[in-house]
């Protein structure tokens, strides 16, 4: 009962610049949507990805949470290792933004570079090595992201190569990746060889894995106690919630950006169906003098819609998916990739659909008030 | 009770401080099975009559009763349904809609019913080949001459069967010998199978084929007198 599927399909073809017209806005769209919902998603996985909740960090008060600016001595991991009861693992790092020349490559860029001991490997379970050998005096381990990051050719950075840190040459030991976090933008080096070519006696922060079991009591109580190392603790999940409300305004930014995005969409779906109601006006009298309901008609325009819809958002994806997927995005001092995953192109999709549809709606109420015997006698 | 029954019918029509009065306080009643033909000079109301005939109008003042159904009232969508069951409406154009073929614009009306596709294409069928054009049935209208849509349009006004068939100068875009087809096939659906047909028209041969004759002048009806044939 109602109009055949066949109708809206035919009247996709009457037309053809007007129905290729919308095709490619709502490709646009899709393609600008799944854009965005990679974007925020990327931002939101790369800064709780490292979040795990049996870590903590100790830093110097004064940093108020910000790693780069945090100084505490030379040795506090040992002295946590000792005192506290509870903690598996500690992990002394110096993270530092350095100079990188990269040769054949014109000037030096800044990079996040981090000075470690093994045990780092034990509290950042996200790393893991995909090429090389851990780095040893004179050499680095480069993060995935790292290239990008610096808008480097990657093969500038691959295992072998080598890159000026700080004046001293180093060569690249190996790869790692450390999926869905910021770190993949860094590059490592032992922590000693650091302390030597930046001249850093100190450290930036120790990190601190808790036993299975254990909680942050006891390290908060040491942080209260020695009142002498002017210690702040910081639980993993909390330093990285702070990052993330630091970068909630670009969050918000691309947020507005897709809605948008969503407005013009669902005024170029009004439009497009007004103009389809317009054209057609005489016809859709016709059928609702036949004894078509407003509400068939509707759903034969909405169908129509939806189909140019599907279709556009398809083509969409599918360069999305294509051109997009895998890419990095450079922040000031950390970059994380965009994925175009099941849940970002579901969104799309959705989004893309619904808004084809709720254009529709007021070709509807057009529809509705239809003066049919004025609409026959049109031209 | 006559099929159809006006009374003190007012329709008008106000665009700034003009108003048009095509029906001012029309009494009118048709009985089932006659070929009723509404004559009138240009702009006089002939289709703002049969509008409010075929339930697709409402008039400002009075009631138009059609086989019991008060098509003034009701709401809408229960008038569309009233409409696809009861009236057959051949337009003053044709009104096909052009991306269908004459075939599946015959079939329209039917796809209100529950008829399963085989039987509504079959009925499509029939009803193209009693206006004689089965073999343009896979034909797009913008392939078929004025005449050949129109007889389209009135296929698709019969496909249904209804009890009552409007037609606005159904003959009016056609030659001597289609206008003749198409007369003859109205006044036999009207004699052999019962239907109440309401024609407008302008042509005196045309309406020689009416049973009873109406002149519609300055808002009011007057009989005419049937001229033997
Ligand atoms: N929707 C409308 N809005 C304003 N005026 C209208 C409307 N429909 C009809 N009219 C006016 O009402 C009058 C009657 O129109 P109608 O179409 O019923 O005449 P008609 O007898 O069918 O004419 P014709 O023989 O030319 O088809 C005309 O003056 C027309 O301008
Ligand atoms: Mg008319």
């Amino acid at each position: 009962m109602g109009l055949s599927f066949d109708y809206a399909l035919l009247n996709l073809g009457r037309r053809p610049t007007r129905t290729v017209l919308t095709a490619v806005s709502s490709a646009l769209v899709a393609a600008l949507l799944v854009c965005t919902a990679a974007f925020v998603r990327g931002l939101e996985q790369s800064f709780t990805g490292a979040a795990q909740p049996d870590v903590a960090l100790l830093l110097s008060r004064v940093a108020e949470g910000d790693v780069l600016r945090s100084s505490v001595q030379a040795g506090l991991g040992a002295l946590v290792r000792a005192n506290v009861p509870g903690v598996a693992v500690v992990s002394e790092e110096v993270h530092l933004a350095c100079n990188v020349t990269v040769p054949g490559s014109d000037g030096a860029r800044a990079a996040m570079v981090r000075g470690v001991t093994p045990a780092a490997y034990q509290v950042h379970d996200a790393v893991t090595l995909t090429e090389g050998t851990l780095p040893g005096p004179g050499e680095v381990l480069v993060g995935r992201l790292l290239a990008r990051q610096m808008r480097v050719d990657p093969s500038r950075l691959a295992v072998g190569e080598t890159l000026v840190l700080e004046g001293a040459k180093h060569r690249v030991s190996g790869h790692f990746a450390a999926p869905g976090t910021a770190i993949e933008a860094e590059m490592w080096t032992p922590l000693e060889a650091l302390r030597g070519i930046a001249r850093r006696p100190d450290a930036s922060v120790v990190f601190a894995r808790l036993e299975p079991g254990a909680d942050a009591r006891a390290l908060q109580l040491f942080v209260d106690r020695r009142l002498d190392l002017e210690l702040s603790l910081l639980t993993s999940e909390q330093y990285y919630a702070d990052l993330a409300r630091y970068l909630a305004p670009i969050r918000a930014l691309a947020m507005a950006m897709a809605a948008l995005i969503a407005g013009a969409a669902f005024l170029g779906g009004v439009n497009t169906a007004a103009a389809a109601v317009q054209d057609r006006i005489r016809e859709l009298a016709t059928l609702r003098a036949l004894g078509f309901s407003t509400g068939a008609l509707w759903r034969s325009l909405a169908q129509e819609a939806v189909l140019l819809g599907s279709f556009g958002a398809l083509l969409g994806l599918a360069a999305a998916r294509l051109f997009l997927d895998g890419g990095a995005v450079r922040l000031a001092m950390g970059a994380f990739t965009l994925g175009v995953d099941g849940p970002a192109l579901a969104l799309a999709t959705v989004a893309t659909l619904a808004l084809a549809l709720l254009g529709t709606l007021p070709a509807l109420l057009r529809l509705h008030r239809l003066p049919i015997a004025a609409a026959l006698a049109e031209d | 009770m006559s099929l159809i029954e006006l009374r003190g019918v007012t329709r008008r029509y106000t665009k700034g401080e003009h108003t048009v009065a095509p029906l001012v306080d029309v009494d009118l009643d048709i009985e089932a099975g006659e070929f009723f033909v509404l004559l009138g000079p240009s702009g006089s109301g002939k289709t703002t009559l049969l509008n409010l005939l075929a339930g697709i109008d409402r008039p400002d003042g009075g009631s138009v009763v059609v086989g019991g159904t008060d098509v003034g009232a009701g709401r809408s969508k229960d008038l569309a349904r009233w409409r696809a069951a009861h009236v057959g409406y051949v337009f003053q154009r044709a009104n096909l809609v052009p991306v269908l073929t004459a075939q599946e614009n015959v079939e329209m009306p039917l796809w209100l019913t529950d008829l399963p596709a085989k039987e509504r294409s079959r009925r499509a069928a029939l009803a193209l080949s009693a206006v004689g054009l089965l073999e343009r049935a896979a034909h797009l209208p913008k392939q078929l001459s004025g005449g050949q849509e129109q007889r389209v349009a009135i296929a698709r006004a019969i496909v249904a069967d209804p009890e009552l068939i409007v037609a606005d100068e159904p003959t009016g875009s056609l030659d001597g010998e289609s206008a003749e087809a198409v007369l003859r096939l109205l006044a036999r659906l009207c004699t052999e199978r019962g239907k109440t047909i309401v024609m407008v028209t302008h042509d005196q041969h045309a309406a020689s084929y009416g049973t009873r004759l109406v002149r519609l002048e300055k808002g009011q009806l007057t009989a005419v007198e049937v001229a033997p044939r």
